[in-house]
């Protein structure tokens, strides 16, 4: 119990400071969105209890993801090849650190008028699936199982009732937590590399690897890496700097987007931008900072004052990285639509894609001052910020058509988005070089 | 005498509450070769990378040739090479895409030096990083850093991950590579035998200082253990004397310092025997880091 306690206490990293902020962010946003989001006098109680499941799951989401870091650290141990005790310890570790998480969200459940079964154990589930996002090794794990909340949700539409839908997750997330226990070969890369396991390995699961370098071959024979100051060969990911991810993302939305019924309309938009927003864009920060340290040899070429060259040259090709990226996702979504008819809302994920860029340009530089491997306030504040907005901008932009993007409140958004803008390059501009490179801790 | 290519004015910096480096300076000129040492955690890296503008000081001065740091021309900035400690990344590139890349950022680049080295070092250039080995991938690094023909090159633990060959093969590499050029060299290492090998001067960190800075021939020539026929009253007069203690009818102590009392001054002041026996670095090393943690 006591090695638990202590493998507990480096998954949360800030220890319980982290989940008392949690608790309170939780609280505060929920608050705000049912303030914003739904008139309980006229909505149904139904949509209420729907709206606030789809905002734990994205909650939840976030948290795994960070447990998922925290376990795949303590992974690399050789002692996860040699020593059962210490699996287990891992793996019980992460199913109780998932559901303290869990049970801080229970009071915002219980007061949506969900059920004690499915408010105690529904963002546990979700938060140990959205963990294979990070631990997975293989396909299955990595990208389907942390989607399956959201498929299983949508269930619903077909009047499958809400404790069948929590006893399916139940059972899919001990699929998972077993294929975790189970896996012995996948660490065996892991001691072949430097020190801390290099930063591929930090970064993608065994399979993914051997794309990314199927990829860097072909980046090869497209553009050799060869020119003065092009620092976003050190700071991206050859299978990313072809829109793997976007394409990865994509694929998720139109999952998602299959399972929305046709009635259904802004909540599950708002959500969908939301978390789309969240995953996409936060696994390529955390990929940017991993790889950050890859520029030391060269950094102090461009180390005037304050290193102000050098965080210009990041900034400008990680914009160009994102911009492209959403060109890339609203082609792939075009191109999807024009093969399959009625399957998708073009104009819809065309709008969405708009969104999803403007709002990640506008917070990119505030991103990238961000400590991302442990949770604290700072970075709950601003993805808090972050989410609303997203959330806000998503909705109004699925009521409205193109056209009204120059109405007025759209353009004071807009001015909104570019004073955002301004104010993170200002907060990235200050941000030390030394805070930038910093990896943990 | 020799210009100055870094010079250090009292630096400061603390993390958190634990200070690492406190009003540390040092003064290091053209051609010199600079092993670093001290125990882990006392602060080399943090040194090293504050040099190179990695790290923000909280007060003090880094001058690299007489110029401030940040004002530093580009011309001269592409003259100091740099090997982190940390890694190599690039694991998805191939040895040759590796350094070409690298190649792009400096003006200076020595293609047909880095080849060279790769063909020595029996390198694959179609390798992927990823597949190297440890002490391979930091053998890259020190090629990236050499191919640059550095007039500064700064190097944190180049050494660490390989073997005696490897070591050797390096080294001779360095040693050349300052006579040709009149590099001037920092390099941080544990293994003091290397240090032995090819440091024109020793730099020992402790307490967030550089505690002892010596020639390294005038260090060897003089750091010994010394054996007292009687027992020395006023130890504290002789401040290059350290960790002294009593034995049976007699004293010993350590000369640690070059720069203070001769031996011959010490027997002559004390008017006693003293039998010297000559200190290898390692047991110099041992000796006044204990001293200094005691």
């Amino acid at each position: 119990m006591k090695q638990i306690t202590s493998t507990l206490n480096i998954f949360l990293r800030q220890e319980w400071i982290s989940v008392t902020v949690y608790f309170i962010a939780t609280v505060l946003f929920l608050f705000i969105i049912y303030q914003t989001g739904v008139d309980l006098a006229t909505e149904e109680i139904e949509h209420h209890q729907r709206h606030s499941l789809l905002l734990i799951t994205m909650l939840s989401i976030f948290i795994g993801l960070y447990l998922g870091n925290g376990f795949l650290r303590l992974q690399k141990s050789p002692l996860w090849l040699i020593h059962p005790g210490y699996r287990l310890n891992l793996i019980l570790s992460l199913i109780c650190a998932a559901f303290i998480y869990g049970a801080v969200q229970f009071t915002a459940m219980f007061y949506a008028g969900w059920g004690w079964p499915i408010s105690l154990l529904a963002p546990g589930c979700i938060t140990l699936l959205s963990a294979q996002f990070i631990i997975g090794n293989n396909l299955l794990l990595k990208y389907i199982f942390p989607a399956t909340p959201f498929i299983l949700f949508q269930l619903t539409n077909y009047e499958i009732n809400y404790n069948l839908i929590l006893l399916l997750l139940i059972i899919v997330t001990s699929l998972a937590i077993y294929l975790n226990a189970s896996n012995k070969q996948k660490l065996e890369s892991w001691a072949s590399g430097l020190m801390s396991g290099n930063l591929q390995q930090q970064l993608k699961a065994a399979n993914i690897l051997s794309w990314n370098n199927k990829f860097a071959d072909l980046y090869q024979k497209i553009h050799a890496p060869v020119g003065k100051s092009d620092l976003s060969i050190a700071l991206i990911q050859p299978a990313n700097r072809f829109g793997l991810s976007s394409l990865l993302i994509g694929i998720f939305c139109l999952v998602s987007l299959y399972f929305i019924d046709s009635d259904s309309g802004k909540l599950e938009i708002e959500t969908f931008a939301t978390m789309i927003l969240g995953s996409g864009l936060m696994g390529g920060f955390i990929e940017l900072k991993l790889l950050a340290r890859q520029t030391k040899p060269v950094a102090h070429l461009f180390g005037q004052s304050q290193h102000a060259i050098f965080k210009k040259k990041i900034l400008t090709c990680i914009d160009k990285h994102i911009s492209i990226q959403a060109a890339l996702f609203i082609i792939f979504i075009l191109l999807i639509s024009l093969l399959v008819d009625g399957f998708v809302k073009p104009l819809l994920m065309l709008k969405m894609g708009f969104s999803i860029a403007i709002i990640g340009l506008a917070f990119l530089p505030m991103m990238l001052c961000l400590n991302w491997f442990n949770i604290n306030f700072k970075l709950i504040l601003v993805m808090l910020i972050y989410a609303a907005i997203a959330f806000w901008f998503c909705g109004w932009i699925y009521q409205h058509s193109l056209m009204d993007l120059l109405s007025l409140p759209a353009l004071l958004a807009i001015t909104g988005l570019v004073l955002i803008r301004l104010v993170s390059s200002y907060l990235w501009k200050r941000q030390s070089v030394e805070q930038f490179m910093r990896v943990y801790g | 005498m020799n210009k100055s290519v870094i010079e250090i004015n009292k630096v400061n910096k603390r993390y958190k509450n634990k200070s690492v480096l406190a009003d540390l300076t040092i003064n290091i000129e053209a051609g010199q070769i600079i092993g670093l040492v001290g125990r882990n955690g006392a602060g080399k890296t943090t040194l090293i990378e504050s040099i190179m503008g990695l790290k923000e000081i909280e007060s003090g001065e880094i001058y690299l040739w007489q110029q401030k740091l940040g004002d530093l021309p580009q011309k001269q900035k592409e003259l100091i090479g740099f090997v982190p400690q940390d890694g190599i990344g690039f694991e998805w590139m191939r040895v040759n895409q590796y350094l070409e890349y690298f190649g792009g950022f400096f003006h200076h680049w020595d293609k047909n030096y880095s080849d060279d080295l790769i063909k020595r070092w029996k390198i694959d250039k179609k390798s992927r990083i990823a597949d190297l080995s440890g002490g391979q991938q930091q053998i890259l690094q020190v090629i990236q850093a050499l191919s640059i023909k550095p007039q500064l090159l700064i190097l944190d633990e180049p050494v660490a991950h390989l073997d005696p060959n490897m070591r050797r093969q390096f080294l001779s590499e360095l040693v050349g590579l300052t006579c040709e050029l009149g590099t001037t060299v920092l390099f941080s290492t544990h293994i003091i035998s290397d240090l032995e090998r090819i440091a024109s001067h020793i730099a020992l960190l402790n307490n967030g200082k550089i505690e002892h800075f010596y020639e390294l021939e005038d260090l060897k020539a003089h750091a010994a253990s010394l054996l007292f026929e009687g027992e020395v009253a006023e130890r504290q007069q002789f401040n290059n004397l350290i960790n002294w203690q009593s034995i049976n009818q007699g004293s010993k102590a350590i000369l640690a310092d070059p720069n203070g009392p001769s031996l011959e001054a010490i027997k002559q002041q004390l008017n006693m025997t003293i039998q010297s026996q000559p200190l290898s670095l390692e047991d110099w090393y041992l000796e006044v880091t204990n001293e200094a943690n005691n």
